[in-house]
């Protein structure tokens, strides 16, 4: 029973996030012909806009064929890895990004070590002591920090670390291994305080939840050993809607990086995206777009499956849903 | 019986408190209880009546924020005051218990084997074993309550049915070998057959282990036919205790008279239901005295000056009533005319005109490989003021028919018409059929908590309903007074909101919502089934009285056999969504069926014998 | 560590009891009087911004870069104009960008979610095939791309982000839709013959309403946080105007020499962002627990 559901429903999921994905590339290939002034003219970028060049231009990215067809043309170039050239640098898109990532990835991890890390623990105790102490601290703090933003935070960050303390650095990648991690700290940190607090509530209402449950009463009731009640039965419970919690943060790190990353002046996919924005160099705009999009939704695909493994009643409802 | 060497758990005065925004409630009151080894009692009560906390303040299990006071010796330690690591002791091996609720009881996410083996690995015993030896153990004990199929210690709840669950969380709760075992309502979530399998299978083990049980139900009979003693409860106060065949003989407390006595009967048809007047008092208004006071019709203004508390009045017996010197008599002399009530033959006119006739109606829920059926090839006949009844088990299809005949759900095949109208057409109908059908069928829901919109007054509600019926037209509209008055509630009722009103008044609104369109036929899904017993009888007496009063026909869906014997012309059994057994309301006199006859056998009768038989098998 | 249990059984005593003890509660706390507070504030300023503070654009270079004073609460910046001053103005483009967004939001997540959730269908399946898409997408990278490459400035901003936002209002209130129009009370709306119309917005909506204030609220600040990032960005209101976000762009190449610059505008976000949160959970609360509900 379970072998072939469980089959399916992947099958199923992974088929959504591919029709998903295509969509939206088209939407971001559409942006070139949606965007203002004639495609030519923006490809060209700082070369000079001759009759020859512009030829070369038409050619290369074939806008004279129909729409879909060019759409075609990209969509298979972009899942050959090949995204065109900068209008500005002519580099290769692909080589642009693939130099841009590591920052951005090693960001989004910290990020995610330091949410789980911090959240989950935070959580469990606020929702176990519900309404005592420990809880309202925890609580009132990530109302706090919920919605803070984290362009804001991060220059209040720089200013009282970077500026008056002078513990850490302020801007920059440093240069890799312990430079690299010391650099990424109060990025992380900025990035962080949204998603702890997210993390936070999410486990907390998932204790509390849980703990009210009749099979924890039922549980101590014959005797079950506290450690146990502790790990199998209330945290192992809640777990499951923390996996949500945890896809929520791993997207919201990817799309928020581009904003830290111009806050603290990381070379990382984000302050690509964004310069390539402010200097319309579109082939970048595009190309950096469908990565993050596409490592989105792998995130979300990951968090469903992810489901899979934790609770087994998913295997059998999630194919009949 | 009274040798204290025998004596499992003592508890006097238990009282229940809770603290909420600075000021205390008492939420149980001086509750006074003994248990003997081997024995079994039970505890009675409606909901709220404080069954639930006292059981688990025994335990230390009750909510943050509750304190219980008083004394309870278990097997020799105060549990009320033992310390967290004495409670460990106490809790799986000296007492464990079973909840109500079959699908919430064990954790979903673990295989039904481990719920055993954890427990079970606590003893020196099991740890002993072999890893084959610890199998064959938990097989063992699965086994001890009927789950012979070894694949499915393997599973997780979710795949299992209600009462394997509960068989599992029984075998669960028993892995600890406890001396004492407490059943919170272990069956109140299952179909009436199920119920009574389980009752015998719990029985049965209590027999062969010698354990203690303690039994909690609202339902009289189960506790009559389960317990050696009954203690019964009423808005946190314990009312009357005693022996099961004496308390259920002679009642000696108006209130344990009163729950017995609106109990329908399974066997004949009351003209009309004893009632206990008024409905249980809400947390709020707390009193000194008799809790019973307020609905009770021998109060004195005595009863609610001095404390009351359970007190002997010989036989092993005890009741709670300051008065039952004085009244005894009379409390007897109303049980006899009870046990003897006015009955009244079921009566219908075979020749009125037919109003519904549904002929081999299907329906499927979903389609491909997920498609149910719910119903199929169901013929029905429906005359004008004829009341018949639709009987089944839970999943048998019975409110899937009643919301095709108010278009709630569509017919998938066959013929349907009610009033003349074609209802397989659904949205084809033209819009002058809609309105006739819907103002002559309406529809009662079986949860009065939910089937009035929350943001709206009552009069809101019962004018809306008004409005409708003046669209339709024919028929004199009934102002709100009016139709608040046909149910029974004042008319300050109009101003009031859902939520401050108790269950049987929402019912009582909701009835008065679809009387307000001028129905011919009126479908009451489960109408009694969320309330309390001594409110069910009023809301019955009162579906009878309109009856009566305006000739509506009606269509009464219910799994209660007694319910169906009060109201019912013509009775239909549905299994698996067929029509198995029909005929006049004899059928339960004689039923030619054999689920029908399971039915009966399931109701559950004071007698001892109810769970005889098959307890007796489970000793081989 | 000792694990507590809450629920026990669900009588309707206990319902009423629960509801009661909920509502005891709720008197506004010291945070969310601060958060009236500051948002009324906020409200004064966004409306009466350039009458409050005429000479805020000011530029006066002898003044330039001066610290805190009395004068200038927060110091200038380095034309000379008082930062303080510009924070109030920068109200303006924090409270009419996010308020219009949250009702825009909300207004078409009620009409689409009610639509989609209890006629569902053909306009209900396309309705949802639409805030799927809008939910994988990262919203703000749309933001970000769109308005980067389409160009406009902040009202186009204003625009890309309610369209941003509109999903979740819809897909909130279609959900609890269709956790209630499966409960008696809208079936028996149904039985009784009201129109669709009828049993959509007298029945469904007040139900509905609480959870769909509640995600307004979260709208506001999602939009004000979006927006200012979006002008920090320089993406959304145009380089010089008084906006927190271009504030804090501005800010950034001297931030270690004249930190100043930067904590007003950031404070000010944060305190807003904040408290439009606060409030949104205590009207929540309140709303939820105002004679409305059943259980
Ligand atoms: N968790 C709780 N919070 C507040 N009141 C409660 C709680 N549990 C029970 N009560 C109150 O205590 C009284 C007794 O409840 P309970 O023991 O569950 O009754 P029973 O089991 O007889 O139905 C009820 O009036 C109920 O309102
Ligand atoms: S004490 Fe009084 S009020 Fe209570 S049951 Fe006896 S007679 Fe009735
Ligand atoms: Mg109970």
């Amino acid at each position: 029973m379970t072998l072939r559901s469980t089959l399916r429903y992947v099958l199923g999921r992974l088929g959504g996030a591919a029709i998903l994905l295509v969509v939206y590339s088209f939407g971001i290939y559409s942006l070139l012909a949606l965007a203002p002034g004639d495609p030519v003219r923006l490809l060209l970028g700082n070369l000079p806009a001759t009759p020859e060049t512009m030829d070369a231009i038409r050619v290369r990215y074939n806008l004279d064929d129909p729409f879909f067809v060019q759409y075609w043309n990209w969509l298979t170039d972009a899942l050959h890895l090949d995204l065109g050239q900068s209008v500005l640098t002519g580099q290769d898109v692909s080589s642009a990004i693939l130099e841009r990532a590591g920052v951005t990835v090693q960001l989004g991890l910290l990020t995610f070590l330091i949410t789980m890390a911090l959240g989950i623990p935070l959580g469990m105790v606020a929702g176990l002591r519900r309404g005592r102490f420990a809880d309202r601290v925890v609580s009132q703090l990530a109302m706090f920090s919920v919605s803070a933003p984290s362009f804001a935070v991060g220059i209040l960050l720089i200013i009282v670390f970077a500026g008056q303390l002078n513990w850490l650095p302020s801007i920059g990648a440093g240069e890799g291994g312990a430079d690299r991690l010391r650099h990424l700290i109060l990025p992380a940190v900025a990035l962080s305080t949204a998603t702890i607090a997210l993390v936070v509530r999410y486990t907390r209402t998932a204790v509390i939840e849980v703990a009210g449950q009749d099979y924890i009463i039922a549980a101590r009731a014959r005797g079950v050993k506290p450690s146990r009640l502790l790990f199998n039965y209330v945290l192992r419970n809640s777990l499951v809607p923390v996996i949500t919690a945890a896809g929520v943060v791993l997207s919201f790190v990817m799309v928020g990086a581009v904003v830290v990353e111009a806050t603290f002046a990381l070379p990382g996919l984000g302050s690509l995206l964004v310069s390539a924005v402010q200097q319309k160099d579109l082939p970048i705009v595009q190309g950096v777009t469908l990565v993050i999009a596409a490592a989105v939704f792998l995130i979300n695909l990951v968090t469903d499956l992810a489901y899979l493994a934790v609770d087994p009643r998913i295997a059998v409802d999630g194919a009949s849903r | 019986m009274t040798e204290h060497a025998s004596r499992l758990l003592d508890v006097a005065g238990l009282t229940i408190g809770v603290r909420t925004g600075g000021e205390q409630r008492i939420l149980v009151d001086g509750v006074d209880l003994h248990l003997d080894l081997g024995e079994t009692i039970g505890i009675v009560g409606e909901s709220g009546s404080g069954k639930s906390l006292s059981v688990r303040s025994l335990l230390q299990l009750l909510p943050a924020g509750f304190t219980a006071t008083g004394a309870a010796q278990l097997s020799g330690v105060n549990v009320l005051t033992a310390s967290e690591r004495d409670m460990r002791r106490v809790r799986g091996r000296q007492a464990s218990m079973i909840l109500q609720d079959p699908f919430t009881m064990l954790n979903p996410l673990m295989r039904v084997g481990r719920h055993l083996e954890e427990v079970l690995r606590e003893k020196p015993e099991y740890r002993a074993m072999s890893k084959p030896e610890r199998r064959a153990e938990v097989q063992r004990r699965l086994e001890e309550v009927g789950i012979t199929d070894p694949g499915v210690a393997r599973r997780y709840p979710f795949q299992l049915s209600g009462g394997m669950r509960q068989r599992v969380g029984i075998a669960a709760t028993l892995a600890t070998d406890p001396a004492l075992i407490i059943a919170d309502e272990p069956t109140t979530a299952l179909d009436a057959v199920t119920q009574q399998e389980i009752l015998e299978l719990l029985i049965s083990i209590q027999r062969q282990r010698r354990m203690s049980m303690i039994m909690i139900t609202h339902d009289l009979r189960v506790a009559f036919a389960a317990c050696d003693r009954v203690y019964v409860m009423y808005a946190g106060a314990m009312m009357e205790a005693g022996p099961s065949d004496e308390l259920s003989r002679s009642p000696r407390h108006p209130y344990t008279l009163g729950l017995l006595a609106s109990e329908p009967p399974l066997d004949r048809r009351l003209a009309r239901l004893p009632v206990i007047q008024g409905e249980l008092p809400s947390v709020r208004d707390q009193q000194v005295g008799c809790r019973f006071a307020e609905r009770c019709e021998w109060a004195t203004p005595d009863c609610t000056q001095e404390r009351v508390r359970l007190a002997p009045i010989g036989d092993d017996r005890s009741s709670a009533c300051l008065r039952v010197d004085e009244i005894g008599r009379e409390l007897a002399a109303r049980f006899e005319t009870v046990e003897h009530g006015a009955v009244e033959a079921a009566h219908q006119d075979l020749s009125a005109p037919v109003i519904v006739a549904l002929e081999g109606v299907s329906k499927t829920y979903g389609h491909g490989n997920g498609a149910v059926a719910a119903l199929e090839d169901v013929s029905l006949t429906i005359r004008q003021g004829q009341a018949v009844a639709l009987v089944g088990e839970s999943g048998s299809g019975k409110t899937t028919l009643g919301r095709c005949l108010v278009g709630l759900e569509s017919v998938s095949r066959g013929t349907a018409e009610v009033f003349g109208i074609d209802i397989t057409r659904g949205a084809k109908l033209p819009r002058s059929d809609v309105r006739t059908w819907r103002s002559k069928v309406q529809y009662v829901f079986q949860d009065p908590y939910s089937s009035l919109n929350p943001r709206m007054t009552i009069g809101q509600t019962l004018a809306e309903a008004g409005r409708q019926a003046a669209l339709v037209g024919d028929a004199p509209v009934l102002s709100v007074e009016e139709v608040l008055e046909r149910v029974g509630l004042r008319a300050q009722y109009a101003a009031r909101r859902p939520s401050a009103l108790s269950g049987g008044e929402r019912q009582r609104v909701a009835i008065g919502r679809a009387l307000a369109l001028n129905p011919e036929l009126l479908i009451c899904d489960e109408p009694v089934s969320a309330l309390d017993v001594s409110v069910q009888a009023q809301v019955l007496n009162l579906l009878n009285d309109i009856r009566r009063e305006t000739g509506i026909a009606l269509l009464f869906i219910t799994h209660d056999l007694a319910v169906v014997r009060q109201v019912a012309d013509t009775v239909y059994v549905l299994e698996k969504g067929r029509v198995v057994e029909t005929g006049s309301a004899q059928v339960l006199d004689s039923p030619s069926s054999g689920y029908t006859k399971q039915l009966l056998e399931a109701v559950p009768r004071t007698s001892s014998d109810w769970l005889g038989k098959r307890s007796q098998m489970g000793k081989a | 560590m000792s694990i507590e249990t809450t629920a026990g059984a669900e009588t309707p005593a206990l319902r009423t009891f629960r509801a009661a003890r909920r509502r005891r509660r709720r008197l506004p706390s010291v945070a969310v009087l601060l958060s009236i507070a500051y948002l009324a504030c906020i409200v004064v300023a966004g409306v009466f911004g350039p009458l409050l503070v005429p000479h805020a654009n000011v530029q006066s270079l002898t003044d330039s870069l001066q610290g805190m004073s009395s004068q200038h609460w927060l110091g200038t910046d380095d034309l000379g104009r008082d930062i303080f001053e510009r924070v109030v103005l920068g109200a303006r483009t924090a409270l009419y960008g996010p308020l219009l967004i949250a009702l825009g939001a909300f207004v078409i997540g009620c009409v689409l979610g009610l639509t989609a959730g209890y006629i569902g269908g053909i306009p209900g399946g396309i309705i949802m095939r639409w805030v799927d898409l809008m939910y994988a997408l990262p919203g703000v990278l749309v933001a970000i791309v769109a308005i980067g490459v389409l160009g406009g400035g902040y009202w186009v901003a204003v625009a890309v982000i309610m369209i941003l936002s509109a999903p979740y209002d819809t897909r909130l209130v279609r959900a609890v839709t269709i956790e209630q129009k499966g409960r008696p009370y809208v079936e028996a709306a149904r039985t009784l013959g009201l129109s669709r119309s009828r049993v959509m917005f007298r029945h469904l909506l007040p139900n509905v309403l609480p959870l769909a204030v509640s995600q307004a609220f979260l709208s506001f600040a999602f939009a004000l946080i979006n927006l200012s990032a979006l002008s920090f960005l320089g993406l959304g209101s145009t380089p010089g105007s008084p906006d927190w976000g271009t504030m804090l762009a501005e800010s950034q190449a001297s931030l270690l020499d004249n930190p100043l610059l930067a904590i007003g505008p950031a404070l000010a976000i944060i305190f807003a962002a904040v408290s439009v949160n606060i409030l949104g959970d205590y009207v929540f609360d309140r709303l939820s627990t105002k004679e409305g509900r059943n259980d």
